[in-house]
Order: structure tokens, then C-alpha cells, then sequence
């Protein structure tokens, strides 16, 4: 990984502002860019690894991947939670292999070197055995910690860069989303009580970063879906995931709300409750009632309006969810997808929260095998390289600049695909310390 | 006894394969449920499952696959059970019978189709609740556990 492709990535995304906005196809099918991207964005991003209630106690951890960098995320004997490169000192092996678990210290399935839950040397095995190590053996302290990690509200990530912004600024706008999604707690937490689904698409790692905010598709490409709520929507488990009677009502849920193009690179879709009212009388009225109380009308309308978002550039909180995708190659991408549960909330909520999601997603869901076949689909025909360009005028003409440097457009804009190949550009361009 | 069992589970995975999935629908209990399960010891309520499908959510399943055009099944799979290792035992008037089954599924469509899974061979310990009653066997529970739960999966939109 220390090639440096000599590629110019100053023409790939043309932007004439409030017309046009084009991507080039080499932009997803390149292997040098995609060399680049490892190097340039996911080394100086904040990357999402896990989230608190993932680490009950002393050497709960996490294994997880900045980039293709390997690495485990561990709680301490004092309950800290630190971040690692896994990967022993000595001569390289991952120290942990498993996605989750507990441990009592970090030992090497290699040659047995033991490392402690806060990362320090413990053991280098048979030490003094003849032709071990001499006295002046210059012994590695402990594994090299991730230069940063930083949590919000409980959401644990990662950056290699030493030098970013704060977790907290780097969300900026998003924040409100993230904000929104916990305040349904009444104790405003989530946790995370299943484990993932699991998938991979043949396809490059944006095709989901931009699809998660697609509210264009979703009529398109879940049609089918849309026409079976229609029918079962009420009878077999939806939640308010995907509401509405009819494929009218449905589109008209789907067009109502706006979308944001975020200056860091995040995006998201957001559409206020079709009739508040019926959640304050529904089955959840006490809780609706008290978080209207605690909160006030405009944050309400926040807390229950639906979000889909990213968080540049790959993890995303939709419905009740938590996604994170992991770029493996140019065009394979491995997603995992968390249901997480509102802390506080009556079981019957949350039960149902995940069965309307069983419902969509994972691999025999009802929608999200749709997308992934269509990513293969597009990988295909971006094969067709002789086109250059890939289209994402939509809605440019009716986004607004906000005073935040954000943009915020109407609700089927592409305004959220936007900001992630602003950001991508205005990344991939600047030189990074090692590329 | 056990000859009629396996006689029931084989005409079940028949009617799969022949996508006669109507029929399929009326091996079932009212009650019964069709359960993919994503770890082996899951909170209900908690942990999500790949499919969780009681009355109503197989007879949407069922629709969906017949009269709806979707990507994930466009074109639709075709399958091919291959049935063995049947072991059943009664308990308080149900049969629990365990089966070992290897699932060969491919999109039925021609070579230029595209994605994950073009030929997959699904392996798993298929479990069974039956319930006799006056028209022979009803499936009052089928658990399939996919032999590679724990890794990552592909398309699996269809019945299997
Ligand atoms: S590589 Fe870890 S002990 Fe040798
Ligand atoms: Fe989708």
C-alpha cells in the first residue's frame, strides 16, 4: 500500500454551480483512486468503530477497519475504552480476530507475545531462552494507539489523523440528526442488543454511501415494495419504517421534508411525521406525550420526524439502524447493518422497531437485497467506460446555501450525493502526510 | 412413522423447488412460523433474524415472489433440495425432526445476469415442529439454520 498512483484527481468532479454536477465513471472503477481514497479520506476521516453498549465490561472489544487499516477498539481494566492497530508488534499478526468478545489480556496466536487491555507490553514469551532476546532488547512498549478517538453521545470513532477537528465539529449539521434519533430515548440512549446483518455487493464503496440517502430510488427501485405496504404494510410488522397505504401516499411521504448536503460530506434526507397527533393517541402516546413535554414542539417535530443519513464517508443512522460499510476492493464493499434499540422505550416499541426492519433489511428482507443487486448493475455498466461522466444535477438549481456553509434542498434533491463528492474531491486533492 | 415424515419433508421441498409456493403455504399451522434464525441463541424481540415469518408475513412473502418484478429476483431463483440425515423424535404430540439439507440455488435466467450468489449452494440443519392431524403432517415450526450464519451473506430473496 505504499505505491503512490501518479493520478490527477483534479477533474473528477465538475461542478457549474446551480446547474451542473458530473462524476467521472473512473471515479468508482479506478484502482489507483481507489488507492488514493485509502490513503487520502478514510486515513483523515472520522471513522465510526462501534458504539458504547457494545462494551459492557473490562476486555469487552471490537475489531474494526479504518480504510483497510485493522483495528480493535478494547475497554480497560479502569473502564476506559482505547483504540489499537491490531496488529502485534512483534511480527505483525492481528492480535484479534473475532468481530466482537471479551477478553483478559491480548496474546498472539503467533509466538505468544501478550498485551494488556490498555495495549502495554506484558509478556515477550521465552525471553531469556538461548538465542532469546540480549539484555539490551529494546522492547516494544505496547501497541501503537490510533491517534484519535472520540465519542458522541455514545458513538464511538476513529481517525488516523492526529490533526482532525473534533468529532463534535466534524459532524457539524448532522449533529441534529444524530441528536433527534437518541432524544427518542427517554433517557436519550440507544444500545445495541443484535448482532448485524451481514452483506457484500460486487460494486465500490460510494454506491452505498450515496444510496443510503437516495430518496430518488426508492419508488424505482423498491416499487415492488411499495406496492406490497400497500397491501401488508399494516398486517405483517411495519413500524412506521416505511409508511403509508398506498403507493400515492407513499410518494407523497417521500416528497415532503428536505435534504441536506453537508460541508464535511455528510448527508441526509428528512421527512416530518405525517400526523404527529396519531403518535401522541397511538399505542406509544405516553412516551410521545412525554417527550413532548420534555423537549418542546420544534424538537418533537425533530424527534419524529424520519432520517435517513451518512456520515462521511461510511457509516450511516437510518430508522433504527446503525450502517457501516468497509470498502474491501475498487468493487467489492462489505455492509453491516445494526438494529439498536431506544434505551428506556416499552419492549413492545422495540420489538416492533426490529421486526419492521427484519421486514427491509438483511438478506431476505424485502428491500435491501434490491440494492445490492443494483449496485452489481451499475458496476456492470460503468464498465462501459467510454461514457465519461455520471449525472447528479437534481435539485441543484432549488438548493439553498445555508449561513453554516451547508446546502439545504428539496426533498428528492441529490443535494446528500453532492455532498459526498464535494467532499471527496476536496479531500482526494490535497496531499496527505504519507501520500 | 419416520417413512411418512420424510415422504412430508421432501414433497415440501418439492413444492419449492417447483415454486408452487401457494401450496407450500398450506403445510403450515395457523400458528406455525417459518424462522431463519442470524445467531443460535436469539432474543426474541431483540435480536434480529433473517426471516421471522408467521402467518401473515409468509403469505406476503409468497405474494411478493409471485406477482411482483423486484431486482433481487429478476430474474427469480430457481432451487434444488437435496433432502437427508432425517431424524425424528415425538414429544407432547409433535414430531421434532431434524434434516440435513443442501439447497443448490442459481437465478434462472440466462448467463448475463449479474451479482453476488450466481450459483450458490446453501447448506444448513433444517429443523421441524410437525403436528399430525386429519390430513397428515402440518409444519408447526421450520428453522433453518444456515450452516454459515456467522459469515456474510448474499442474495437469499426467495423461499428456501
Ligand atoms: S507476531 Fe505476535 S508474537 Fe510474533
Ligand atoms: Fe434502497
Amino acid at each position: 500500500m505504499s505505491r503512490t498512483p501518479e493520478i490527477d484527481v483534479g477533474d473528477y468532479v465538475r461542478e457549474i454551480p446551480g446547474q451542473q454536477f458530473l462524476v467521472r465513471t473512473e471515479a468508482y472503477t479506478d484502482e489507483d483512486v481507489f488507492e488514493l481514497e485509502m490513503k487520502r479520506i478514510f486515513e483523515r476521516t472520522w471513522i465510526y468503530v462501534g458504539h458504547e453498549s457494545e462494551f459492557a465490561s473490562a476486555g469487552s472489544f471490537k475489531t474494526a477497519y479504518a480504510g483497510r487499516q485493522p483495528i480493535v477498539v478494547i475497554r480497560d481494566k479502569e473502564g476506559k475504552i482505547g483504540a489499537f492497530f491490531n496488529r502485534c508488534m512483534h511480527r505483525g499478526a492481528t492480535l484479534l480476530r473475532e468481530p466482537q468478545g471479551v477478553v483478559q489480556e491480548m496474546r498472539c496466536p503467533y509466538h505468544g507475545w501478550i498485551f494488556d487491555l490498555a495495549g502495554r507490553t506484558r509478556l515477550v514469551s521465552e525471553r531469556g531462552d538461548p538465542g532469546g532476546y540480549g539484555a539490551n532488547f529494546l522492547e516494544p512498549q505496547g501497541l501503537l494507539r490510533v491517534p484519535r478517538m472520540e465519542s458522541y453521545r455514545g458513538l464511538l470513532f476513529v481517525s488516523l489523523d492526529a490533526g482532525i477537528e473534533p468529532l463534535a465539529s466534524y459532524l457539524g449539521e448532522l449533529k441534529a440528526v444524530i441528536d433527534a434519533k437518541l432524544d427518542l430515548s427517554p433517557v436519550g440512549r440507544i444500545a445495541i442488543a443484535s448482532k448485524p446483518y451481514v452483506c457484500r455487493y460486487k460494486g465500490n464503496w460510494k454506491l452505498q454511501t450515496e444510496n443510503i440517502v437516495d430518496a430518488y430510488h426508492f419508488m424505482h427501485t423498491h416499487g415492488a415494495f411499495v406496492k406490497l405496504q400497500a397491501k401488508y404494510g399494516d398486517s405483517t410488522g411495519d413500524f412506521g419504517v416505511h409508511k403509508g397505504r398506498s403507493s400515492r401516499e407513499m410518494r407523497e411521504q417521500r416528497f415532503r421534508g428536505e435534504t441536506w448536503s453537508c460541508r464535511q460530506g455528510h448527508g441526509f434526507a428528512r421527512v416530518p411525521a405525517a400526523d404527529p397527533g396519531y403518535l401522541l393517541d397511538g399505542e406509544f402516546g405516553r412516551m410521545y406525550r412525554e417527550l413532548l413535554d420534555r423537549h418542546g414542539e420544534a424538537a418533537f417535530a425533530g424527534i419524529t420526524a424520519k432520517a435517513t443519513s451518512t456520515v462521511f464517508p461510511s457509516m450511516g443512522m437510518i430508522h433504527q439502524q446503525i450502517r457501516v460499510w468497509r470498502p474491501i476492493s475498487v468493487d467489492e464493499t462489505e455492509v453491516l447493518i445494526y438494529p439498536y434499540e431506544i434505551e428506556g422505550a416499552p419492549d413492545a416499541f422495540n420489538a416492533g422497531m426490529l421486526r419492521s426492519q427484519e421486514r427491509f433489511y438483511g438478506p431476505s428482507g424485502f428491500g435491501m437485497a434490491d440494492d445490492t443487486e443494483i449496485f452489481a448493475r451499475v458496476t456492470q455498466g460503468l464498465r462501459a467506460s467510454s461514457v465519461e461522466w455520471l449525472v447528479f444535477d437534481r435539485g441543484m438549481d432549488s438548493d439553498e446555501r445555508t449561513e453554516s456553509g451547508d446546502y439545504r434542498g428539496l426533498p428528492s434533491s441529490e443535494a446528500p450525493q453532492r455532498a459526498l463528492w464535494r467532499a471527496w474531491e476536496n479531500m482526494m486533492r490535497q496531499a496527505s502526510k504519507h501520500a | 412413522m419416520l417413512q411418512d415424515i420424510t415422504q412430508f419433508i421432501y414433497r415440501e421441498a418439492r413444492l419449492l423447488d417447483d415454486r408452487r409456493l401457494d401450496d407450500w403455504l398450506s403445510l403450515f399451522d395457523d400458528d406455525g412460523l417459518y424462522i431463519v434464525p442470524l445467531v443460535d441463541e436469539a432474543l426474541p424481540g431483540r435480536q434480529a433474524a433473517i426471516v421471522n415469518d408467521d402467518r401473515m408475513a409468509r403469505e406476503e412473502r409468497v405474494y411478493h415472489l409471485v406477482n411482483h418484478w423486484f431486482p433481487a429476483q429478476q430474474p427469480p431463483s430457481r432451487t434444488l433440495h437435496f433432502v437427508s440425515n432425517v431424524v425424528a423424535d415425538e414429544r407432547d404430540g409433535l414430531w421434532s425432526v431434524s434434516s440435513s439439507q443442501l439447497i443448490h440455488e442459481t437465478r434462472g435466467g440466462d448467463w448475463t445476469q449479474v451479482g453476488l450468489g450466481e450459483k450458490n449452494a446453501i447448506v444448513a440443519r433444517v429443523d421441524y415442529l410437525l403436528r399430525r392431524g386429519d390430513k397428515g403432517f402440518r409444519i408447526h415450526e421450520k428453522r433453518v439454520h444456515l450452516l454459515d450464519r456467522a459469515g456474510w451473506q448474499g442474495n437469499l430473496a426467495f423461499i428456501y
